[in-house]
C-alpha cells in the first residue's frame, strides 16, 4: 500500500536521519514504531504525512508519488500530529464537520449523529466548547476523532495515547483494532508496551 | 553574555517588501501636495491611529505565545520592558516609516521646508509612540481588574444590570478594556485637535508641543506601572487567554453560523471559509470593527477633504479589511497541518479571497451614499477602490499560502 524507494531524510549535509530505506507497508497491518527520543520516529511519520520533504527517494500511494501528489493522497490518511495545535476557536464538533464536509462525505442528520457517536466514545463531553478551552487530553481526543471520523485506509499517529487516561486509551486500541481489521494501515509511534502486543503486527526500530 | 531575543526575527524579504509597499503608499497617497495639506493628511491619519492603536492592542499583545518562556526565563521588568517594546514595534514600525514618507516624500518640492517636515514627522512620531506606550501600559496592568470583574459576584450583577437596561449582554471583564480603549482615543484625539488649534493661534512649535506632551505622558505612564508590570503581564495574559477563549461560550456559540447559511460561497470551498468565518467572528467582532472603519470614513468625509484625498482614505480602509486574511494565517486558527491535510494550497488561495467578498457590498453601498450625500467618490474613484481591494486580497491570500507552504520541514 505504501511503498519507500531509497528514501533518505537529513536536516543537515552529512547528517542523515535515516538513508536508503527501502520498504513496504502493508494494508490491515500495524506497525508500530519505537526508539528513544530524537531518534527519528516523527520525522519518519512526518515524511509520511507530507509534512516533510525527503531529501532523497520517492514514497508511493499505489502508483502515486504522495510528495508529488500530496492533495489526492491525503484524501486516504487520518493523522494524529505529534503538535497539539488545533484551530482555538472551533469546537470539536464543528472541526469535525469541517473535516468530513471538506472530504466530501457529509449527509445531512447522518454525520452529525457519527460526530456525536465517535466523541461519546471518547468520552469528550465539552464537544460544543471551543478548542482553546480544552486540556491536552481533550486535545488529543479531539485530534484523534478527526482522524478516524474519515475511516481512513492510513491511518499516521505519532503518540496518540499521550495524555489519556487510562479509559480512553483502551477505547482508542479498541477503535484501532477495529480500524485494522477493516484493512486501515496503522503507523504508530508510541512508548506503551501493551499496543506492541495488541496493535502491532511489527516492530520499526529507529534509529533505521 | 549576547542578548539573544525570543521574538521571531522578521524576515528580511517581508521587511523589505512592506517598507517599499509603504513608500509606494505614501508617494501615491501625498507625493504631489503642498505642505499644508500633507499636514492636514496627517492629523486625520493620525485621528485613525488613535482609534486603531486604542483598539488593537490588547489583541497585539495577548494571548502571548511566548508566555511560558518568558515564564521560564523569569524576565525582569526591564527585560520585560524591552520585549514588549521590540513587540509592538515589529507591528508599527511601517506607520513610522509612512510618517517619514509623508513629509520627505515630495515629488514638487524635495529640498523646501525640510525643517517644518522634520517637525511634523518626529512629532507625530512622538505623538504616535506615546499613545502605544500609554496603550501598553494601561492593558498590561487592566488583567487583575478584568478578572475581578469577569469573576466576582460585583460583576455578576454588572452583567445583568447591563442586560436588563441595554437588551444586550456585555461581558463585565471586557469593562476595563473598554475604559483603556476610551481613555486612550481621547488622549489622542484631544493632543491632536488642541495641536491643530495651537498652530493656528499660536505657533507650529505649539502643535509640536502637544505631540511631545503624549510622548511624555506615555514615558511617565510605562514608569508608574513599571514596579509591577510582571506580575500584571502574567495577569493580563491569563485573563485575556480565557477571555479570548471562554468568551466563546453561552450566547455567542448558540447563534453560530452555519455552513447552509454561505449562499454566496461556491460549494467546493463553503465548509473551509464556514470555519474561517466561525473563528474570525469569535476571535473579534469583525462585523463592529468594519463598522467602526466606515463610521471613521464618514467622519473624514464630513470635514469636506478633496476628493482625491478621500479616494485614498477609501483606499487605505479598503486594504485594512485584509488584516482579517492575516488572522486565518495565525497557526492558532490554521494550524499548517491540518491544513495541508483538508485541501491544496489552490483551496486555501480561494477561500481566504473569497471570505473577503463579503465586505464588498458594505464597501460599494457606503461609497455610494457618500456619491449621492457628498457627490463624491465617483464612479471612476469606486472602481479603483474595489479593484484594489480585490487585487490586495489575492495577494494577501497568496502570502497566506507562502507561509503554509514555509512551514514544511524541507
Amino acid at each position: 500500500m505504501l511503498k519507500l524507494n531509497q528514501i533518505t531524510k537529513q536536516y543537515k549535509a552529512g547528517k542523515p536521519i535515516f538513508s536508503n530505506i527501502t520498504r513496504e507497508f502493508k494494508p490491515g497491518k500495524g506497525y508500530g514504531l519505537v526508539g528513544p527520543n530524537g531518534s527519528g520516529k516523527t520525522t519518519f511519520l512526518r515524511v509520511l504525512s507530507v509534512n516533510s520533504f525527503p531529501t532523497s527517494g520517492s514514497v508511493m500511494f499505489k502508483d502515486l508519488d504522495i510528495h508529488q501528489h500530496p492533495v489526492q493522497y491525503l484524501k486516504h490518511v487520518g493523522l494524529v500530529h505529534d503538535e497539539e495545535t488545533l484551530p482555538r476557536h472551533l469546537t470539536a464538533s464543528e472541526l469535525l464537520e469541517w473535516i468530513v464536509r471538506s472530504r466530501k462525505l457529509w449527509k445531512d442528520g447522518d454525520s452529525s449523529d457519527q460526530i456525536n457517536a465517535l466523541l461519546d466514545k471518547l468520552a469528550l463531553e465539552e464537544r460544543d466548547e471551543p478548542i482553546g478551552t480544552y486540556s491536552t487530553g481533550m486535545k488529543k481526543k479531539t485530534q484523534i476523532a478527526a482522524a478516524f471520523i474519515v475511516e481512513p485506509d492510513i491511518l499516521i499517529m505519532d503518540e496518540p495515547l499521550r495524555g489519556l487516561d487510562q479509559s480512553t486509551r483502551e477505547i482508542v486500541f479498541k477503535m484501532i483494532v477495529e480500524a485494522k481489521s477493516k484493512k486501515t494501515l496503522i503507523l504508530m509511534a508510541s512508548h506503551s508496551m501493551r499496543s506492541v502486543n495488541e496493535i502491532f503486527d511489527e516492530i520499526v526500530k529507529f534509529p533505521l | 553574555m549576547s542578548h539573544r531575543s525570543i521574538r521571531a526575527k522578521l524576515s528580511k524579504t517581508a521587511v523589505a517588501v512592506t517598507a517599499l509597499f509603504v513608500i509606494a503608499i505614501g508617494l501615491f497617497w501625498t507625493g504631489y501636495n503642498s505642505l499644508d495639506d500633507r499636514i492636514i493628511t496627517l492629523r486625520y491619519f493620525l485621528i485613525a491611529l488613535t482609534g486603531l492603536a486604542a483598539f488593537s492592542t490588547p489583541y497585539l499583545l495577548f494571548p502571548d505565545k511566548n508566555g511560558a518562556i518568558i515564564q521560564l526565563g523569569n524576565l525582569s521588568s526591564s527585560d520585560l520592558n524591552r520585549y514588549l517594546s521590540g513587540k509592538i514595534a515589529s507591528y508599527t514600525w511601517p506607520v513610522f516609516l509612512l510618517f517619514g514618507v509623508i513629509f520627505f516624500g515630495d515629488l514638487n518640492n524635495p529640498a523646501e521646508n525640510l525643517f517644518l517636515k522634520l517637525l511634523y514627522t518626529s512629532g507625530a512620531s512622538l505623538l504616535f509612540a506615546g499613545l502605544m506606550m500609554i496603550s501598553v501600559a494601561r492593558y498590561v496592568k487592566s488583567g487583575p481588574d478584568s478578572q475581578f470583574w469577569k469573576e466576582s459576584e460585583k460583576g455578576r450583577k454588572l452583567r445583568k444590570n447591563m442586560a436588563d437596561f441595554f437588551k444586550y449582554p456585555i461581558d463585565p471583564g471586557s469593562v476595563p478594556s473598554l475604559i483603556n480603549t476610551i481613555l486612550i482615543v481621547l488622549a489622542g484625539f484631544l493632543a491632536i485637535v488642541a495641536g491643530a488649534l495651537m498652530e493656528q493661534f499660536v505657533s507650529v512649535y505649539a502643535e509640536f508641543l502637544c505631540m511631545a506632551a503624549v510622548f511624555l505622558g506615555g514615558v511617565f505612564t510605562l514608569r508608574k506601572y513599571n514596579p509591577t508590570i510582571v506580575r500584571n503581564f502574567y495577569s493580563s495574559n491569563a485573563f485575556f487567554r480565557e477571555f479570548f477563549g471562554e468568551s466563546l461560550k453561552g450566547e455567542e456559540l448558540a447563534a453560530r453560523r452555519e455552513v447552509g447559511q454561505l449562499w454566496w460561497v461556491p460549494a467546493p470551498i463553503k465548509m473551509h471559509v464556514w470555519q474561517f468565518l466561525v473563528q474570525l467572528d469569535r476571535k473579534i467582532p469583525s462585523g463592529r470593527v468594519v463598522a467602526a472603519g466606515h463610521v471613521l470614513v464618514w467622519f473624514i468625509a464630513y470635514q469636506r477633504p478633496e476628493p482625491e484625498f478621500l479616494t485614498v482614505i477609501w483606499l487605505l480602509f479598503a486594504l485594512v479589511h485584509h488584516l482579517f486574511i492575516l488572522l486565518t494565517i495565525q497557526p492558532e486558527m490554521a494550524p499548517g497541518w491540518l491544513l495541508r491535510w483538508a485541501g491544496s494550497t489552490f483551496i486555501w488561495l480561494t477561500t481566504r479571497f473569497w471570505m473577503q467578498l463579503r465586505w464588498i457590498v458594505p464597501l460599494l453601498l457606503s461609497m455610494n451614499a457618500q456619491l449621492f450625500i457628498f457627490g463624491t467618490p465617483d464612479f471612476q474613484s469606486q472602481s479603483i477602490v474595489i479593484s484594489v481591494y480585490i487585487a490586495a486580497a489575492l495577494i494577501v491570500s497568496a502570502a497566506g499560502v507562502s507561509v503554509l507552504k514555509k512551514e514544511i520541514k524541507t
